[in-house]
C-alpha cells in the first residue's frame, strides 16, 4: 500500500513538471512584449 | 594559516586552470559529434543503444520535446531505482541480508540520486547491499550527471545557433556524455583511487579485533568505482555514511586533492566548451574567473575563520595557534589527517560545486563558516557547479545581469550576440525563484510543524541552521548534509524529496525553454551600444548581481541562523 501512494506521489511530481513544462511553453507561444524591440 | 594548506589550495587551483581548456575542446567535439579518440571503440555500443531505443540520433528536438524527454526519462529512472532499492532482499550480492529501506526513504533516495543531488538520510554501508550500491546508485550517478550536461550543452546550442528551432537531441547528448565523457574519466579516476588504497571488492566485510579485544566489523566493497562517479558527477553520495571523511573513501592527502579536482573539472570545462560553441573563448573564462574570485572569497573566509579557532575558547586563554604539537585552529569535526586546509577547501568545493560530498563535519564548522557554506549553495551552485547545472545556473545569471544592465541604458540586453527579450527574462525568474520558495518554504514548515521540530539534534539557531542546510542542500541539489539533524523521517524524507524535485525540475524546464528561444533568434551584431560581455567591468556587475540577488533572498534566513550562533559565542 504504501509503494503505492509513493509511485502516486512521484506521478503528481512528474505530471506537475510536464504541466509546468507547459505552462512555460505557452508563456514563450503567447509572449510578444518588447520583440525585437529596444526596452 | 599553513604553507602547506596554501600550497594545497594553489595545486588545485592551477590543476583545475590546466584541465580547463583540453577538457573543454573535447566536450565541444563530443557534443557537435566530431571524431574522437574514443569513437572507434565505443561508437558501436553507442548506436547499439539508439536501436534498442528507437531512436534517430539525426532527428533533432524543439525545445518543448527535448524537455518532454528528459522528464520521460526520469519518470523511468526514479520509478527504477526506487524498485531496486525496495526490492533489495531479493537481488544477489546482499551478503549482509539487508532488508529493504521504509518505502518513504527509498523515495527519498530515488529522488536524490536521479535528480543529481544524492541527499542521504541513510547510511550507505548498513542499509544498502552491493547490488543496490551498484545498480542503484553508482549507475543513477552517471545518468543524472549526463543528462545535467546534456542540458547544459542544450542552452549553449541556444546561445550558438542562429534561428532555429531545434536545441539537439535529449537521447543523443545523454548517450554521448555517458560514453564519451564520464565513462572513460571515472575508469581512468577509480583505477588511481584503487592504486591508492580505495578498495573494490565484492568480498563481505571483515571482522576484526580492536585493541581492546573487541569485535569489529570493518565494512568495505566496490567503493572506488563508486566513488569516481560520486566526484566527477557533482553527486557526493558516498559509499559510506562518513563519505569522504572515511578512509576507504578518503585515504591520503593525494586522494583528497584528486577529489576536488575530479568534483571541478567537468564544470569548470564547461565554460571553456561554452566559449568554443559561442565562437568567443573569452566568454568562457570571463565566466571561470567569475566562478573563481566567488570561490576564492568562501575560501579566504573559510579558512581565515577555521584556522583563528573557536572565539569561545578565547575566554580561558586557550592555545589554538598550529605548531608541532598541534593542527591549531577549530580541529572539531575535521580529520586528523586532512587537518584544517583540506578540510576548509573541501567544503568549499563541495557546497559550491554542487557535489556535496564531505571530508568533514560541517556541523562542527564555526557559525560564520556554515553561513559561507551556505551562502555557496544558496546562490544556485554556480560556483563552478555540478556538471551542467553550474554553468546554466551561472548563464542565468548573466541573463540578469544584461537585462538590468539594459534597464540601465536603456537598450536591449544582448548576450553572445543574442538579444535578451522579455520571454527570457520571465524563464530566468522563474527558474531562480524556485530553489529559494523551495528551500525558504520547506524550512519554515519544518520549524513550526511537530515531525520537523522532533528531528533536531541542536536547539537554538544551530537546530535553525541544521533544517535551513537541508532544506537548502536539497534545493540546490547539493546533497551534503550539515548532521545534526534526523531526516529519515517520513516528514523529511518526504519534504527533502520535494525540495530535491523542485530544484532540479523546476530549474531545467525554464533553462530548455530559454534554449529553443534564443536558438530562434537570428544573431545580433556588435554595435557602439552593445555592452561587452566578457570584460572584467561586466565580470564584476556580474558578481555583484549573483551576491545581491543571492542576499536578498536569503540573508534574513542567514541572520536568524548562523549570524545569531556567532554572536551568541562572543564574551558575555
Amino acid at each position: 500500500m504504501l509503494d503505492v501512494i509513493m509511485l502516486a506521489l512521484m506521478a503528481v511530481f512528474f505530471v506537475t513538471a510536464w504541466a509546468f513544462a507547459g505552462l512555460c511553453d505557452r508563456l514563450l507561444s503567447t509572449d510578444t512584449t518588447g520583440k525585437d524591440r529596444d526596452l | 594559516m599553513t604553507a602547506a594548506g596554501l600550497i594545497e589550495i594553489a595545486l588545485l587551483v592551477v590543476l583545475v586552470g590546466l584541465l580547463t581548456r583540453p577538457l573543454g575542446a573535447y566536450l565541444t567535439r563530443v557534443y557537435a559529434g566530431e571524431s574522437i579518440l574514443l569513437r572507434p571503440i565505443l561508437g558501436p555500443l553507442e548506436k547499439t543503444l539508439y536501436r534498442l531505443a528507437c531512436v534517430d540520433p539525426s532527428a533533432e528536438q524543439s525545445w518543448y520535446r527535448y524537455a518532454v524527454s528528459f522528464l520521460v526519462f526520469h519518470v523511468i529512472s526514479v520509478a527504477t531505482l526506487y524498485g531496486v532499492l525496495r526490492l533489495q532482499p531479493l537481488w544477489p550480492l546482499n551478503l549482509q541480508h539487508l532488508p529493504a529501506p521504509a518505502a518513504d526513504l527509498a523515495l527519498n533516495t530515488a529522488v536524490s540520486f536521479v535528480t543529481n543531488t544524492s541527499w542521504q538520510s541513510y547510511a550507505g554501508e548498513t542499509t544498502l547491499s552491493y547490488a543496490a550500491q551498484m545498480t542503484g546508485i553508482t549507475v543513477h550517478s552517471f545518468l543524472s550527471a549526463a543528462s545535467g550536461l546534456a542540458v547544459a550543452v542544450a542552452l549553449i546550442r541556444g546561445f550558438a545557433r542562429r534561428q532555429s528551432s531545434a536545441i539537439g537531441n535529449f537521447w543523443v547528448d545523454l548517450a554521448r556524455g555517458m560514453l564519451y565523457v564520464l565513462l572513460p574519466l571515472c575508469v581512468v579516476s577509480a583505477l588511481i583511487l584503487v592504486a591508492a588504497g580505495v578498495p573494490q571488492t565484492l568480498a563481505s566485510s571483515i571482522e576484526a579485533t580492536t585493541l581492546e579485544g573487541g569485535r569489529q566489523l570493518i565494512a568495505r566493497g566496490p567503493v572506488a568505482s563508486q566513488e569516481a562517479i560520486k566526484l566527477l558527477s557533482g553527486d557526493g553520495g558516498g559509499f559510506f555514511n562518513a563519505n569522504s571523511a572515511h578512509p576507504f573513501e578518503n585515504p591520503t592527502p593525494l586522494t583528497n586533492l584528486l577529489e576536488m579536482l575530479l568534483i571541478f573539472a567537468l564544470g569548470a570545462a564547461l565554460t571553456n566548451c561554452f566559449g568554443r560553441m559561442v565562437q568567443s573563448e573569452r566568454h568562457g573564462w570571463m565566466l571561470l574567473a567569475v566562478m573563481g574570485i566567488l570561490f576564492g572569497l568562501g575560501l579566504v573566509g573559510l579558512y581565515a575563520l577555521e584556522a583563528s579557532g573557536n572565539p569561545a575558547f578565547t575566554a580561558f586563554n586557550l592555545d589554538q595557534m598550529p605548531s608541532t604539537r598541534q593542527a591549531g585552529g577549530n580541529m572539531e569535526g575535521k580529520e586528523v589527517r586532512f587537518g584544517i586546509a583540506a578540510s576548509v577547501v573541501f567544503a568549499n568545493v563541495s557546497t559550491a560545486s554542487s557535489d556535496g560530498a564531505v571530508n568533514a563535519m560541517h556541523d562542527s564548522f564555526l557559525p560564520l563558516s556554515g553561513a559561507i557554506l551556505l551562502a555557496n549553495m544558496m546562490v544556485d551552485e554556480v560556483i563552478v557547479g555540478a556538471p551542467g547545472s553550474g554553468l546554466y545556473g551561472m548563464l542565468l545569471f548573466c541573463i540578469v545581469a544584461v537585462f538590468v544592465a539594459g534597464l540601465m541604458v536603456g537598450r536591449t540586453p544582448e548576450y553572445v550576440g543574442k538579444k535578451i527579450e522579455s520571454s527570457e527574462v520571465k524563464m530566468t525568474i522563474l527558474a531562480l525563484a524556485c530553489v529559494p520558495a523551495a528551500a525558504l518554504g520547506l524550512s519554515a514548515i519544518a520549524c513550526v510543524s511537530g515531525p520537523g521540530l522532533a528531528a533536531l539534534g541542536n536547539a537554538g539557531p544551530h537546530g535553525y541552521s541544521e533544517i535551513l542546510y537541508a532544506y537548502t542542500s536539497a534545493a540546490a541539489t547539493n546533497g551534503s548534509a550539515f548532521a545534526g539533524l534526523n531526516a529519515n523521517s517520513p516528514f523529511y524524507n518526504l519534504t527533502l524529496a520535494l525540495a530535491m524535485f523542485v530544484g532540479r525540475f523546476f530549474v531545467i524546464v525554464p533553462v530548455l525553454a530559454i534554449a529553443g528561444s534564443l536558438a530562434r533568434k537570428r544573431a545580433v551584431p556588435p554595435s557602439a551600444g552593445t555592452l561587452p560581455t566578457d570584460r572584467a567591468l561586466f565580470a564584476g556587475f556580474l558578481m555583484g548581481v549573483i551576491l545581491i540577488v543571492g542576499g536578498l533572498t536569503y540573508l534574513p534566513a542567514l541572520a536568524l541562523g548562523p549570524v545569531v550562533e556567532h554572536l551568541q559565542m562572543g564574551p558575555g
